[in-house]
């Protein structure tokens, strides 16, 4: 075991080791010197490993991976390496518990939260997002040459996010076509100023029902959306930017999920729709897109001059919209706005750490049956479930205010910071995993207010675990 | 003088070379008689641990070459005028200490305890009870009578039922703030609670919180790892240990830092007698500690052990304190003369020995036998007694002003 530890530990980690212990013994109870140590390594290691990740590959499957903010949830590439590093994390966690907390003093505790909020900083916001960073950077540096990105914004392909669905004939699908890509580039030539508004948006999915006048899922003014009302023969658009529909995807299949629609002449009009504007464009960057990996079909073309595959122009707009979109990132500090969106979760992580140096399995069996009672006999609604998030924290933390007052801690007193341990759980499961339930939503008070509970009870701790005990 | 310091020196030097841990201890012993300050001590021991803790023979080599250039050290800086100065004035400073201590520093004071366990109906009851700075208390009785009660109590483990618990030195105006109270009081329990990770790291943490930091921590964890003799063991974990290493590391937690109230329950039950000796000096000298003096609070069963060291003695029997007093005190009321002592005799024997002695009881406890005289009859009369009946006494101690007669009180 001590060689095990030797191996795993450099010389330097034990003399900083030893130095916290003789001289910080808060810091050093937290094992922030550790947990500093590996997440930055784990950092420079997942971000040399993003970095190698490919950018393109030459497939059927995709061709240019597209770039995304770092987001809880949204984004593979961020969400793996965070249960990589949250499942080693645990053996800090386990460390911590083992270790308990040995404290008696206010300014101990408030040292101890602020330690582990920037280990969890730390780990989620660096360390787990590090293989992602090195995507994007890979991606807005090395990618493509800016001389080559130049050439690919000069060609105008830019399909920028519409496609023309169904309803539209063969008759009127140069018309309108035609006219859907005047209107838009007019519109996109404002809205190039506004991308960041737009990578906002990329991965929402917005469907456009033009012809009922309504939208079906989101607020479209927020949007801007160009004025289209005069392509009367156009029923649907929808807004690329949604996620599901990458380069990636059939399109056909997915479309005609979409769309309700089986019609042979709808399939090939998604197939030909920009073939009028943007053929012509394509072969002006046709060595360009073989240079990078994307593959050309154009072959295809030269049997049916007014077709084109639909997913060149998809890829060569992935492979140009990730450049800048990567590059775009990082002149926003994409890192630092991930650590603001984790922020709001970064409390009931520091608190869960800080109460489960407490737990005790028999009081967690006991709390999980009596709330599951008290929810099973409420009156079911949403306001009940809300208010249930919060109804353990609170009860815990009277109960240790109790304790106080009367200067005296029962034998079972974990069992109060066990029902505040429960109830910060439980909120931040119902914020991460129950958002489109809404409870405890992030922004909802409830989910404040059992951080603030939860705060207040950390507070408390020490001085209760000083107190004597009764039996 | 200097040469036979030198020759002790080189002797030292030599047993370093072959038996080097007896010779580390042996300079240590060497440092604190003739070095010319406390450093050079200090100086010894730690050389002398980073020797036992050396795992490279270069480290080791490297141990071994301070620990001789200590010794050297000590040879050539010796002043003996400067050494008798410095003994001198140490003296002085105890003595000025004592008389500092004034026996108003009540460190604890207790009015009117009373704790109650209704399923056993046990019922502690302690009327009054001060513990003092610089002062040693012992606290005996039989098995289950609420002495780990009472120390729980005194240290904030355990809430009374009713009575009165006052700090007056860390909380004057008697509003007990038990997170600031924890910081003073040092408490070994009996039952020892599992120590986590390595047992030095466990000291120097403890050290460190109670505001030993840097340089001084070193010290003071290497000072009590030598002390009571633990470098062997550093590595060893918590399972590993026998009973005795436990209770020896549990008092170096307790005595790495300066509590100023030290509460230890049964601390000698597990140790060896050299190491009962060594505990118990070292209680008395912190107790007494020119910088900071401390109350303390003892229990043991090795009843002549506390009563050397402790300034006043408790007695307690069935939950309830029979006697509180200075241990000096201790029998001058009494009516009795007691005699404790061991003959290679039955005890029919040893009682028609004893016709002709003029004794009022005599009994037996297995082991040892006891006799009570009036007050004239001393303990002398009776070895001559015994040596004029030409019979070998391999065990013999008065005991009248021991608080071991409260064990026997049926007989008196």
């Amino acid at each position: 075991m001590k060689n095990i530890y030797k191996w795993v530990v450099p010389d330097f980690l034990r003399r900083w080791d030893r130095y916290l212990l003789e001289r910080y013994p808060v810091v050093w109870h937290t094992g922030a010197h550790f947990v500093v140590f590996y997440a930055l390594m784990g950092a420079v290691l997942l971000f040399g490993a993003g970095f190698l990740y490919p950018v393109h590959k030459d497939g059927t499957d995709w061709v240019v991976d597209p770039i995304k903010p770092i987001e809880f949830g949204e984004d593979n590439l961020y969400v793996y390496p965070l249960i990589t590093v949250l499942t080693f994390s645990l053996l800090w966690v386990y460390r911590q518990f083992q270790a308990g907390f040995p404290f008696y003093q206010l300014k101990h505790t408030l040292v101890t939260l602020l330690i582990y909020a920037g280990c969890f900083w730390l780990l989620i916001g660096v360390t787990a997002s590090a293989f992602r960073m090195g995507t994007i950077v890979k991606t807005a540096w090395f990618w493509m040459a800016p001389d080559d990105l130049t050439i690919i914004e000069e060609s105008g392909i830019y399909p920028y996010g519409f496609m023309l669905l169904d309803r539209d004939t063969s008759l009127n699908i140069a018309l309108d076509t035609l006219r859907f890509f005047q209107t838009r580039e007019q519109a996109f030539k404002k809205r190039w100023l506004k991308e960041g508004e737009i990578l906002n948006q990329r991965y929402k999915v917005y469907l456009v029902k033009l012809s009922y006048g309504s939208s079906s899922r989101t607020n479209l003014s927020d949007l801007s959306l160009p004025d289209l009302s005069g392509l009367s023969d156009l029923s649907y658009m929808i807004y690329r930017s949604d996620e599901n529909y990458r380069s990636s995807r059939p399109d056909v299949p997915y479309l005609l999920n979409l769309s309700h629609q089986t019609n042979l002449k709808y399939r090939l009009y998604l197939s030909a729709y920009s073939a009028l504007k943007a053929k012509e464009n394509f072969k002006k960057i046709d060595a360009l897109a073989l240079q990078y990996g994307i593959t050309n079909k154009q072959v295809i073309l030269e049997k049916h001059p007014l077709i084109i595959i639909p997913s060149l122009p998809n890829q060569i707009e992935d492979a140009v919209r990730s450049v800048m979109h990567a590059c775009q990132f990082l002149h926003e500090g994409v890192f630092l706005q991930h650590f603001f969106q984790i922020g709001r979760y970064l409390m009931p992580l520091v608190l869960l750490l800080f109460f489960s140096t407490f737990l005790v399995l028999r009081y967690i069996f006991q709390i999980v049956i009596v709330f599951y009672l008290i929810n099973f006999l409420a009156i079911p609604g949403r306001d009940n479930i809300l208010w249930s998030l919060i109804i353990l924290p609170s009860i815990g933390l009277f109960m240790l205010f109790w304790l106080i007052a009367i200067k005296t801690k029962h034998r079972h007193f974990k069992i109060y910071i066990n029902m505040v341990f429960l109830g910060i759980a439980w909120v931040l499961y119902g914020a991460v995993f129950l958002t489109s339930y809404d409870p405890a939503s992030p922004d909802d008070y409830h989910f404040y207010g059992a951080q603030l509970i939860g705060l207040i009870s950390a507070c408390l701790v020490p001085h209760v675990q000083a107190l004597p005990e009764e039996k | 003088m200097s040469e036979q310091l030198q020759q002790r020196a080189t002797s030292i030097i030599e047993i370093l070379r072959r038996q080097p841990e007896r010779g580390a201890d042996l300079l240590i012993d060497f440092a604190q008689q003739y070095g010319a300050d406390a450093q050079v001590e200090d100086d010894a021991i730690i050389a002398k641990l980073h020797w036992m803790l050396a795992e490279e023979e270069s480290e080791k080599k490297q141990a071994l070459q301070a620990l001789e250039a200590i010794t050297t050290e000590i040879v050539r800086k010796y002043n003996p005028k400067a050494l008798q100065e410095r003994q001198a004035k140490e003296t002085a400073l105890a003595e000025a200490a004592k008389k500092l201590i004034s026996p108003n520093n009540v460190v604890l004071r207790a009015e009117n305890i009373r704790k109650r366990y209704s399923n056993s109906n046990f019922t502690l009851e302690l009327d009054h009870l001060e513990l003092r700075l610089g002062e040693i208390t012992g606290l005996v009785g039989e098995n289950a009578t609420g002495k780990t009660t009472l120390f729980r109590i005194l240290s904030g483990d355990l809430a009374p039922d009713s009575g009165v618990l006052q700090f007056p030195l860390f909380a004057p105006r008697n509003k007990l703030f038990w997170p600031e109270l924890k910081t003073k009081i040092a408490y070994v329990p009996q039952e020892l609670p599992i120590w986590l990770g390595s047992l030095e790291e466990n000291l120097r943490f403890e050290a460190a919180l109670h505001g030993i930091k840097g340089e001084a921590n070193q010290k003071a964890v290497a000072y009590i790892i030598q002390r009571l003799g633990l470098a062997a063991h550093l590595d060893k974990s918590w399972a590993e240990l026998s009973g005795g290493y436990k209770l020896r590391f549990a008092l170096a937690k307790a005595l790495v830092w300066n509590a100023q109230l030290l509460i230890i329950d049964e601390p000698l039950a597990f140790l060896d007698v050299k190491t009962q000796l060594i505990v118990l000096n070292d209680l008395k000298n912190l107790a007494s500690s020119l910088r900071h003096p401390i109350a303390i609070i003892v229990s043991s069963q090795h009843l002549h052990e506390i009563e050397a060291v402790a300034d006043q003695m408790l007695f307690m029997r069935n939950g309830q304190l029979e006697h509180l007093g200075r241990t000096r005190d201790w029998g001058k009321e009494r009516t009795v003369n007691v005699f404790e002592f061991s003959l290679p005799l039955a005890f029919a024997e040893l009682s028609a020995l004893l016709e002709g002695f003029p004794h009022l009881k005599l009994w037996n406890n297995g082991m040892s036998s006891f006799i009570s005289t009036s007050l004239d009859v001393s303990g002398q009369e009776l070895l001559q007694f015994l040596a004029k009946k030409q019979v070998s006494v391999s065990y013999f101690r008065d005991i009248s002003r021991s608080v071991k007669t409260k064990f026997y009180e049926e007989y008196l």
